[in-house]
């Protein structure tokens, strides 16, 4: 039965495995993002701080200022362009951060099992259960406004989120018959987690960061929002939206709903690369079993 | 030896025909679950390039006892003694130790290798642990076990899943022979392989301790294979020892009625289904 039935599931799979519409515009538009992101100096048309009281609040479709101009008339375009910068690059920190967090405790509670276990798994359920946005404030009241904070306790809250997947993947893994294997052959129990349990659990832990970074995102543009994240002359979406506060109240939202927008289409498509990842893991993992 | 297994003669013929101490010896062998005895003072011994069979039903204690010696259960008490020297502690060096001198083959060949791994850097790399060498030395020996199993390069650069069930347990066999282990426990090796591909990897097991003198420890419930593959043979029922001796003498005239049920089971001309559920029914009333 092993013979024939695997060649039969791998052969049907990959007929499934055409990456659908939608994944495919989802990381183009990522990849625009963060390409605008890296070149702003070279593309954005003006300075992102370069005010001019003559051409506030410019609609959108103004010769010069293709998306308009904010309250103080500074380029939303050029903003949005710098603005990814920050904008992406603070959640990334908080999926990197995050992983190697929810790695670490995700495979002790894995290897150690037992009372080590339901200590970490426990843990890892309060913190999950307290608001990443709440408790990301409370660190910020203590510190400061600034993006270090921040980005550290959204890391530690994020990281059940994490860790819980790397725990649940790990225990199925190192059932495997394999794993007896080296032990038989005389290898360390690190080793084989390293080295042969670790690889094998990455492509979730991926997936699962990926999902993450959508949330850190809007995490992080709620906290700039509120004033607790980027500290002005500095520009991220949230903050943009925050500053387009009395614009929208007087009639012209645009400065605020463009950088929204943004902030929007990036998450969507984070989140369709996330599920489209974890959806073929379980995939291969239904065949290879 | 306890309960008098005539070992000594015919299994010293293999090696050369000198008498040699036993490779392996097991000696009041209990493992208990709980309150649930799986093994139940169990001892046999194994002499250098013979080949052991335990038989038995499941439940009936073999692959406990075949983890055991593998170290990957603790015996609750008796003794394993490899190569003259009693199996005890949990050290980095003491597991070393262990796993050079015994190896051991298990049932499902495609769970027994990293899924991502390619066969050849499989075998490799318990090479690497145990017989330190430079990249291309171990690339060569890899090429030598490979052939030595009957496995093509092309194989050897193949994942798991690319490899059919015998060219896998061809694998499994050639990552432990890497290791020169003097005992082989071989758990079910066979049984989830087709009769055609069994046969194959029987000879190749044959082949392979008459070339290297290495023993087995040949855990099936299959008669067939155990008396194609094995010398001596014990029969297990209850986590004990029922009978033991020859294997062929075993299989001809079964003196415990448990190995006569078992040689019943197997469908044959003239079979009765009927008898062999009496038969175990008084069994169990024993």
């Amino acid at each position: 039965m092993t013979l024939t039935i695997p060649a039969l599931r791998a052969r049907s799979a990959k007929r499934r495995r055409r990456r659908p519409f939608t994944v495919s515009l989802a990381v183009a538009f990522l990849i625009l993002v963060a390409v605008t992101g890296l070149l702003a100096p070279v593309l954005a048309p003006h300075p992102p701080d370069a005010t001019s009281l003559l051409n506030s609040l410019l609609p959108p479709g103004t010769e010069g200022h293709w998306l308009g101009t904010d309250s103080t008339g500074r380029d939303v375009l050029s903003r949005i362009m710098y603005g990814a910068r920050l904008s992406l690059l603070a959640p990334l920190g908080v999926v990197l951060l995050s992983g190697v967090l929810g790695i670490a405790v995700g495979l002790l509670a894995a290897r150690a099992g037992g009372w080590a276990d339901a200590v970490i798994s426990r843990g890892m359920d309060i913190v999950f259960a307290f608001p990443s946005l709440l408790l990301a404030m409370l660190v910020v009241a203590v510190s400061g406004p600034g993006l270090t904070a921040p980005i550290c306790a959204l890391a530690v809250s994020y990281t059940p989120f994490v860790g819980r997947v790397v725990r649940s993947v790990a225990i199925q893994e190192g059932a495997r018959p394999y794993m007896e294997s080296y032990r038989v052959m005389g290898f360390g129990e690190l080793w084989v987690t390293l080295r042969h349990l670790l690889p094998n659990v990455m492509p979730v832990l991926i997936a699962q960061s990926t999902l993450a970074f959508g949330y850190a995102l809007v995490d992080l543009a709620s906290l700039s929002y509120l004033g607790l994240g980027v500290r002005p002359p500095d520009a991220d979406w949230g903050s943009m939206i925050s500053q387009a506060r009395s614009a929208i109240l007087q009639g012209e939202p645009w400065s605020g709903l463009l950088p929204g927008l943004v902030v929007l289409l990036t998450v969507v498509s984070v989140n369709v690369l996330g599920e489209h990842l974890g959806g073929s893991i379980g995939r291969k993992q239904s065949e290879g079993a | 030896m306890t309960a008098g297994v005539p070992t000594t003669a015919d299994d010293a013929v293999t090696t050369d025909g000198a008498v040699d101490t036993p490779v392996l010896s097991v000696t009041s062998l209990v493992k208990t679950f709980g309150r649930f005895t799986a093994v139940d003072d169990v001892s046999f011994e194994l002499m250098p390039g013979a080949s052991l069979g335990i038989v038995g039903e499941s439940g009936s204690g073999k692959t406990t006892t075949a983890r055991i010696l593998a170290g990957l259960e603790q015996p609750t008490s008796g003794t394993v003694t490899l190569d003259g020297e009693v199996v005890e502690g949990h050290s980095r060096r003491a597991r070393l130790r262990h796993a050079r001198r015994i190896q051991m083959i298990f049932q499902d060949p495609y769970g027994s290798f990293d899924p991502r791994q390619t066969i050849a850097q499989s075998i490799a790399e318990p090479l690497r642990l145990h017989a330190p060498g430079s990249r291309k030395e171990h690339r060569a020996r890899v090429g030598e076990l490979l052939d030595q199993v009957g496995l093509s390069g092309r194989a050897g650069e193949s994942l798991p899943r690319d490899l059919s069930g015998g060219q896998r347990q061809r694998a499994a066999i050639a990552r432990a022979l890497g290791i020169a282990p003097r005992v082989l426990v071989l758990d079910e090796a066979v049984a989830a392989l087709d009769v055609s591909i069994q046969a194959q990897i029987l000879t190749l097991l044959d082949e392979l301790r008459r070339e290297t003198g290495i023993s087995y420890v040949f855990v099936s419930h299959d008669l067939a294979v155990v008396r194609y593959i094995t010398d001596t043979a014990i029969v297990m029922r209850h986590g004990r020892v029922v009978e033991r001796g020859e294997t062929e003498r075993i299989l001809r005239s079964p003196q415990h009625p448990y190995t006569r049920l078992l040689l019943d089971s197997i469908p044959s001309p003239g079979w009765d289904l009927d008898r062999v559920a009496q038969d175990r029914r008084a069994l169990d009333l024993r």
